[in-house]
């Protein structure tokens, strides 16, 4: 059982993003980075099999940038809800990322972006076909059947924590089994099984409540906040009615009153990450950013006044 | 179930169209489609009507055109906005743009822009230079140890090298926008006065790409097909030429067939 009490990393976070200036990695605004390695790769078929290689030059400059703060994996690509099968490709440039750079942890979101190409009734194939767009579990047991073991080998796998990110998405009326319900209720099955943590996402929670005319604080009350190591902060904007997780603005009110009410409440949050999408970065600005960060600087430090040991020992006490 | 839930939602969003009801149907006899569980069929027979499904189709939509407009940066920023619009759209309608690593689409993509610009504009001239960029900088970065070469070595184009002839406008054009896009403007060429020039690109080029010499075009055309060192230096290359080339690898040593290595 993998154990979240050799963590360090104690404080707020900021996603790695090649094309800011590195300075703002130096600022003391930021204690981790979150790196997502694809970013660091180009793929490559070999005998129709993909591969994700890592691009030399683009490790050693995100490590250049990150300047010796502990980095975190935040991935897209795994894919771990797809039923027939995950990206394996994605699995095997981890491991090859791990020994050349460990992370304290690493998370993925939960959810699919695979589906076998369509083909004649019986036909079949190895391959993949993205859908272009990362999808929605139902919530059903079959779906905590497919994705807890993923889940818990990919803790064994590492040796550090293993995170599910709640995702925000459009699709009301997803099927349900009763024995689960709703989205959060398949989340906390799935990390109850697969011995992993949440990555609460706060502002993809805040995205659905508003989408779907839901009161966030009730699905707030599902999540078992003992269970969150990470908790997201972004911003979005509208469209067409919709508002979308765009991670293209600054966090709206909403989402640091969240922020405020979980973090007392979840005691074993190690970090608190800002997340900004990589074209919007430039135009937002490293003085918004920075502004951001000395936000939700403020609000960790007001309810993590503990030392980071404290903070260690008591997630390890409270291990699954 | 599952299976079949994701097999057909990630159909309805990749095409943008329901589920035809046929498709919702169970089919015993078919392991490659069990059957959807009443809720599930049920969401699909809902679908239509779900406004969420709509949007969810368009952000899809928006992501494919971001990534498409992403693999070929260079080429479709040359080209007027409404013209760039249009291709990208029509190949988004095609059911591109929706793999995230767009490396192995961004080649068929090229090719597609290339069929769609007048041939021997500055669009299609740069849209073979990035195409060829690409397959430079994707290939893998390890090269035979030019040292090694012998007079029996074969040498070939490398797989993933390429000679264009470039007019000295295009290579005007690219130089005047060196530094503000990083992948083909990296290096700047230097043309003659009038005409084209001939770029090579490799792998293993500083830069991805440099201006050929007269005795390098020979070379290039030489080997189409294997070629040995001696019979290269016979026609007045020299090795040190051949070593540049190989270790940049604009040249490749050629593999010997099976029964050839056994003798």
């Amino acid at each position: 059982m993998v154990n979240a009490s050799s963590i360090s990393i104690s404080g707020v976070g900021f996603p790695y993003i090649a094309d800011l200036p590195p300075e703002i990695y130096r600022s003391g605004l930021i204690d981790f980075v979150e790196v997502t390695p694809e970013s660091l790769c180009r793929e490559r078929r070999v005998g129709g099999q993909r591969a994700l290689d890592l691009i030399p030059s683009h490790v050693e400059r995100a490590r250049q940038t990150c300047d010796g703060l502990q980095i975190v994996i935040h991935g897209v690509e795994l894919s771990i809800g797809s039923a027939e099968g995950w990206n394996d490709a994605y699995i095997d440039m981890l491991d090859r990322f791990w020994k050349m750079w460990p992370f304290q942890w690493h998370s993925e979101h939960l959810g699919f972006q695979t589906v076998p190409p369509a083909c004649p009734a019986g036909a079949s194939t190895r391959d993949f076909v993205s859908v272009g767009v990362p999808l929605p579990l139902p919530s059903t047991r079959e779906a905590v059947d497919l994705v807890a073991p993923r889940a818990a080998g990919l803790c064994d796998r590492y040796g550090v924590p293993f995170l599910l990110e709640n995702p925000a998405h459009y699709l009301f009326d997803l099927p349900f089994d009763d024995e689960i319900q709703g989205e959060i209720g398949l989340m906390n099955a799935i990390v109850e099984r697969g011995r992993c943590w949440q990555l609460l996402d706060l502002h993809n929670l805040y995205c659905n409540a508003v989408n779907f005319g839901i009161d966030v604080a009730s699905l707030l009350q599902g999540v078992r906040l003992e269970r969150v190591l990470e908790i997201h902060v972004a911003g979005g904007s509208w469209r067409d009615g919709f508002y979308m997780d765009g991670h293209n603005a600054g966090v709206p009110e909403p989402v640091w009153r969240l922020l405020e009410d979980v973090l007392p409440r979840a005691p074993n949050v190690a970090g608190v990450v800002f997340e900004v999408l990589d074209e919007a970065a430039p135009r937002l600005g490293p003085k918004l950013i920075g502004r951001e960060l000395e936000r939700a600087r403020e609000i960790w430090h007001r309810y993590r006044r503990r030392s980071g040991a404290d903070v260690i020992v008591a997630r390890g006490t409270a291990e699954c | 179930m599952l299976s079949r839930f994701q097999r057909l939602l990630g159909t309805a969003v990749r095409e943008r169209r329901i589920p035809a009801l046929e498709d919702l149907e169970a089919r015993p006899s078919d392991e490659s489609a069990p059957a959807l569980s009443a809720r599930e069929a049920a969401f699909f027979h809902r679908l239509s009507g779900n406004p969420g499904f709509r949007f969810m189709v368009e952000v899809q939509r928006s992501w494919c055109e971001l990534r498409t407009l992403n693999a070929a940066r260079v080429t479709l920023g040359t080209l007027p906005p409404h013209e760039r619009r249009t291709l990208v759209k029509g190949w988004v309608e095609r059911g591109g743009g929706t793999e995230s690593f767009f490396a192995t689409e961004a080649d068929v993509l090229l090719d597609y822009i290339a069929g769609q610009v007048p041939a021997g504009s500055t669009t299609a001239v740069i849209c073979r230079i990035e195409q060829a960029v690409q397959r430079a900088q994707r290939a893998p970065a390890q090269t035979t140890d030019p040292a090694s070469l012998s007079d029996d070595t074969a040498l070939v184009r490398g797989e993933d090298a390429t000679l264009l002839r470039v007019p000295t406008s295009v290579a005007a054009a690219m130089n005047a926008g060196a530094g503000s896009a990083d992948d083909v403007t990296a290096a700047r060429l230097v043309p003659d006065a009038e005409g084209e020039i001939e770029v090579l690109l490799a792998p293993a080029i500083s830069g991805v790409l440099r201006e050929a010499e007269a005795g390098e075009v020979q070379i290039w055309a030489t080997c189409a097909t294997p070629v040995c060192v001696a019979a290269l230096r016979t026609a007045g290359h020299e090795r040190a030429t051949l070593q540049v080339l190989v270790a940049e690898r604009v040249l490749d040593v050629a593999q010997r067939p099976r029964s050839t290595a056994r003798r």
